[in-house]
């Protein structure tokens, strides 16, 4: 048995964690009601899903105080973790439900993976730069979100032998919109894409498809408002 | 036992001295902005290094505090500053990458980056301030040739602006701090006496050189730029990198590096893979290379092809042609006859000479010809050919997938200029049509900004019926916009119908077109976009441009600031809208350009003010000094950056015309200093020169733009002379004022000579920063008058100077 002093050093070392716990539950629900819910989103499923999943799991361990503000956060290699209301936004749109099967082009942290499989048993993700994708698919494993599939390669071929999906979420946008992920849509299916450096008010692009009908929609998370008419004649 | 006195030293050696460490130090300044613009951005290191050149006025401001001590040791004191600078310039690069990794996406959202940010200015500002105190205190020990000290100061600086041009095309850009370092070494040996510290300095600062070019420390870019996200890709490899004044060329492959900029949904085809062309790290353009005839082009599920449905052009020209993706389709479509301008020289050369291989020999095909030069030089030379219609004039692609953060906010474009688009419609065949392509953008800025200035271009030619010349046709990422000389007669609108129904894309302006077919594939959740076109079309403009929430008035020869959107009074709408963590990314440029002005405002005044703690804050005729230096430092500058910009139209090369004008400037000032020695710095002197100089800035403020049209069309040897004869009396004259004043203050005054230095030094980069926001907000032109009333003021205040 463990003498007392023995136990110290561990429990010096889980402190902090113990500590912290429950500050960060408080801070989500911050988030949701302040930074998301208070700007129009309204999907019960996602802001359910933002409440639960531990986002400061899935950032580097020098942002995880920040990790619940309303900014985007690096999380290397010159990417970046959303800001919390643009993958709150994006979920909304793809409105997950029941059965749907949805794909993730870009796990980066897997923060959006993690959301979407908060809500779905069914999620698959992909990541072309190896090292976020071993890191995205273990902060996945942390949280407990053990049945998203990761897959490390190139997002533009999709994954066909899990589709079709009834939504695609690419965080990685490249000036084209794939067409084997258009391929990989179901009937009905719904594919969101950001537009605009991480650091700037993104606006988001939806895909849908119906038949073989596919028509795209530029969203705006901020409104703007261009043109006011002038009020002289 | 006391060291035995100095030897005296040949009167040559220092003005020599001067000349090398002037000419290091100018030349230094370029290759920072090269490093900094590789590994960051162009404005990041413009911010740099007007912070670095404050160095010059700490100098004067230590100098003016403690001018006994520094003055008593200045024979030891000159070599071991030149060597401090020396050692500094080449070790910078190094020790700035010590300090951590400061990246400018991150200053808003990160504190500790701001903290990196100060470092990085320190840092580059200690070669100057050492170079600065060794210049300032030549000119205090020797003040009874200070005509001379300042022509070697003028004619150094103005031979490190030419000298690094060259040495940018001959030697890697890691290696030049060194080279410039030995310079220093060089002046230090010229003013120096026989003492061990100084074989020790030397030793040093010789070992810190060698270090500098043996470990070289190439700039590494920003992972938020585009090169580091292509390099990350799986198997990617750099190719090829090339310097050259223009910048740094890379070459990227990978085997995910897919051409396929927003093509048609319909097309299904597996886009090609190609190489990729990095310009100091952002993209330049895909090699995309040529095209089986019986081969599907991409680019012709764009709506780039917009042009080629039209109308089946024989003649074209294509500006900014760059790596060629759109000579490749213009030779898929079968155009006869192709000139492509190209204002990279060293992109050119690589392209057109070096590799050709690389694009499968574009540049080579017996259709085109390839005009190495800028769009506006080539408009003019081509508006005085007898002949010339073309059918087709084709703009570079305005912006990037998903917007550029507003980093190009404070370039000019002199392409896209109301007087840019009157020589393109005059160089138009009577159903020629202009065309330009655009990426989507949040919000809509670049799209409000050309539609004005086409409205204005046919409201011009007294074209009432807009909507029977323009076209313009959206997919989900571009939009490509045509403006036609002729009305667009039917069977010219049911090709492009007939296309865009065929790749699902949107008319958004076709003559005939019904509201709901203008968002069949394509919606926009915010109508305003649609209501924006419309409103530009038909709304009175004053009231469009009052009411939208950015400036799209056009941009003009005379406020070249094509991508410069953001206006003061707006900005509490956009707050709003944004809030202050994204606003600064609506026009990263322009911020950055305020809050270097800001900073440098600052930091100037500290500086300014801190002697006064020595020279009393009553007595002795300081207000003039200050009035005579600040002007002087105000003026000089606003004049240089002002003509430097309006000459850059007019020579075409940005580069060599940059080292030109400024060249010219300080050598003719130089010459100016120089005849000084002839003169006595009376009250009369002081006043008449000022006089002159404003009168002279008044003429040339007058007379530049219409002689520069006149003449535009002229060889470039003899615009070289008319630039020569323009600046050389302005320069002239100016040189003369500053060591006038200097002599002036002595002896009555002599303690302020230091200050007066620095004052000068402190205003010169104030005016950097202010004559780039002036310029913004109302012009070129403005910001030379001022540069005259400065020198108005420098003539009232001659008269009270020193006395």
């Amino acid at each position: 048995m463990p003498h007392p002093y023995q136990l110290l050093p561990a429990a010096l070392l889980l402190l902090p964690a113990l500590l912290l716990a429950d500050d960060y539950r408080e801070e989500r629900e911050q988030m949701v009601e302040q930074t998301i819910a208070a700007r129009g989103v309204t999907h019960a499923a996602t802001l359910e899903a933002m409440r639960q999943v531990p986002r400061h799991h899935f950032v580097r361990p020098e942002h995880q105080g920040r990790a619940y503000g309303d900014h985007p956060i690096p999380i290397g290699h010159g990417q970046t973790i959303s800001q919390p209301y643009i993958v709150a936004y994006m979920t909304e749109l793809i409105a997950p439900e029941e059965g749907h099967r949805v794909l993730e082009i870009g796990t980066g942290s897997g923060y959006q993976a993690a959301i979407l499989a908060a809500i779905l048993p069914e999620v698959y993700t992909m990541e072309i730069i190896p090292e976020l994708a071993d890191w995205g698919a273990a902060n996945l494993r942390r949280s407990g979100y053990h049945h998203v599939a990761v897959k490390q390669g190139d997002g533009y071929y999709g994954w066909p032998e899990k589709g079709p999906f009834n939504g695609i979420v690419v965080t990685a946008a490249a000036g084209s919109i794939p067409a084997p992920l258009v391929e990989q849509l179901a009937d009905g299916g719904r594919m969101v894409i950001p537009v605009g450096s991480p650091f700037q008010t993104q606006m988001l692009m939806l895909v849908e498809r119906d038949g073989e009908s596919i028509t795209t929609r530029s969203l705006m998370p901020v409104r703007f408002v261009p043109f006011t008419r002038s009020e002289e004649p | 036992m006391p060291l035995p006195p100095l030897p005296p030293l040949a009167s040559w050696r220092i003005p020599l001295g001067v000349a090398l460490a002037s000419l290091a130090v100018i030349a230094f300044q370029l290759v920072i902005m090269q490093q900094l613009s590789i590994a960051q951005w162009h404005h990041f290191a413009y911010m740099v290094i007007s912070m670095a050149m404050l160095g010059f006025g700490a100098a004067g401001t230590l100098l003016a505090l403690a001018r006994e001590a520094l003055s008593r040791h200045y024979r030891l004191l000159l070599p071991l500053l030149y060597l401090a600078s020396g050692a500094t310039l080449a070790a910078a690069a190094w020790l700035a990458g010590q300090m951590g990794s400061f990246d400018l996406f991150l200053l808003f959202f990160e504190r500790q980056q701001l903290l990196l940010l100060l470092v990085s200015y320190l840092i580059y500002a200690l070669p100057f301030f050492f170079a600065g105190l060794a210049i300032t205190l030549a000119f205090y020990c020797e003040r009874q040739r200070i005509g001379l000290l300042y022509f070697a100061n003028l004619v150094g600086s103005g031979a490190g602006a030419l000298l690094i041009v060259l040495l940018l095309w001959w030697l890697p850009l890691a290696l030049l701090p060194g080279v410039l370092a030995l310079f220093l070494v060089a002046a230090a040996w010229l003013s120096y006496p026989p003492r061990w510290p100084l074989h020790l300095a030397s030793l040093a600062t010789l070992g810190i050189i060698a270090a500098s070019l043996l470990l070289p420390q190439p700039p590494q870019p920003s992972e938020y730029k585009a090169i580091s996200a292509a390099l990350q890709l799986p198997d990617a490899e750099l190719v090829h990198t090339s310097f050259s004044p223009y910048g740094q060329i890379d070459v990227v492959s990978a085997p995910v590096l897919r051409f396929a900029p927003s093509l048609s949904l319909h097309y299904r085809a597996t886009p090609p893979v190609r190489d990729i062309l990095f310009v100091n790290g952002e993209y330049n353009g895909t090699l995309l290379g040529a095209f089986a005839p019986h081969a599907e082009h991409p680019l012709a599920h764009s709506t780039r092809a917009l042009p080629y449905i039209a109308q089946q052009p024989q003649r074209l020209l294509l500006l900014h042609s760059a790596t060629g993706s759109e000579l490749s389709l213009a030779l898929h479509q079968g155009v006869a006859e192709i000139d492509a301008v190209e204002p990279n020289r060293h992109l050119a050369n690589l392209l057109y000479r070096d590799h050709p291989e690389w694009i499968d020999r574009l540049y080579h095909h017996p259709a085109v010809t390839l005009h190495p030069e800028t769009t506006r030089s080539f408009l003019a030379r081509a508006e005085g050919r007898a002949s010339v219609g073309y059918d087709a004039i084709i703009l570079p692609t305005l912006g990037s997938f998903g917007g550029n953060s507003g980093v190009h906010a404070l370039g000019e474009q002199f392409h896209l200029t109301a007087e840019a688009f009157a020589q393109m419609w005059r160089l138009l065949d009577q159903r020629g049509v202009l065309a330009v392509t655009l990426w989507h953008e949040q919000p809509p800025r670049t799209l409000p900004r050309l539609l004005a200035s086409w409205r204005e271009l046919l409201e011009e030619q007294g074209i009432e019926a807009l909507d029977q010349h323009l076209v313009a046709l959206s997919s989900w990422g571009t939009l490509t916009l045509l403006l036609s000389r002729a009305p667009l007669d039917s069977e010219r609108v049911e090709r492009i119908r007939h296309f865009a129904s065929a790749q699902g894309f949107d008319p958004l302006l076709l003559p005939g077109i019904t509201p709901e077919r203008r968002q069949r594939y394509h919606r926009h959740d915010d109508a305003g976009l649609l209501t924006t076109i419309d409103q530009l079309l038909s709304a009175p403009l004053a009231a469009t441009y009052r009411d939208y929430p950015l400036n799209i008035r056009p941009a003009s020869d005379n406020r070249p600031y094509f991508f410069q959107f953001l206006e003061w009074s707006k900005l509490g709408t956009l707050y709003t809208l944004y809030g202050l963590q994204q606003l600064p990314y609506l026009e990263l440029g322009f911020v950055l350009a305020g809050v270097t002005a800001l900073q440098i405002l600052l930091v100037s005044l500290l500086l300014i003010l801190l002697p006064l703690l020595r020279l009393g804050w009553q007595r002795g005729g300081r207000r003039w000094t200050l009035l005579y230096f600040g002007a002087t430092g105000l003026g000089y500058l606003f004049f240089e950056i002002a003509l430097i910009q309006q000459l850059l139209l007019y020579l075409g090369n940005p580069v060599y015309s940059t080292a030109l004008v400024l060249a010219v400037l300080l050598i003719a000032s130089g010459i100016g200093s120089f005849l000084t020695t002839r003169l006595t710095a009376a009250p009369r002197q002081l006043l008449t020169n000022g006089l002159l100089a404003a009168l002279l800035i008044l003429l040339t403020t007058l007379l530049l733009l219409p002689l520069l049209a006149h003449t535009m069309g002229l060889a470039t040897g003899y615009k070289v002379v008319i630039v020569l004869l323009l600046l050389a009396i302005p320069g002239l004259l100016l040189g003369t004022l500053f060591p006038l004043g200097l002599r002036a203050l002595n002896p009555r005054c002599e303690a302020h000579i230091p200050w007066a230095c620095g004052i000068d030094s402190c205003l010169s980069v104030t005016a950097t920063a202010l004559a780039t926001l002036l310029a913004l907000h109302y012009g070129l032109t403005q910001v030379m008058l001022l540069a005259a009333a400065c020198y108005l003021l420098v003539a009232v205040a001659g008269v009270r100077l020193g006395r």
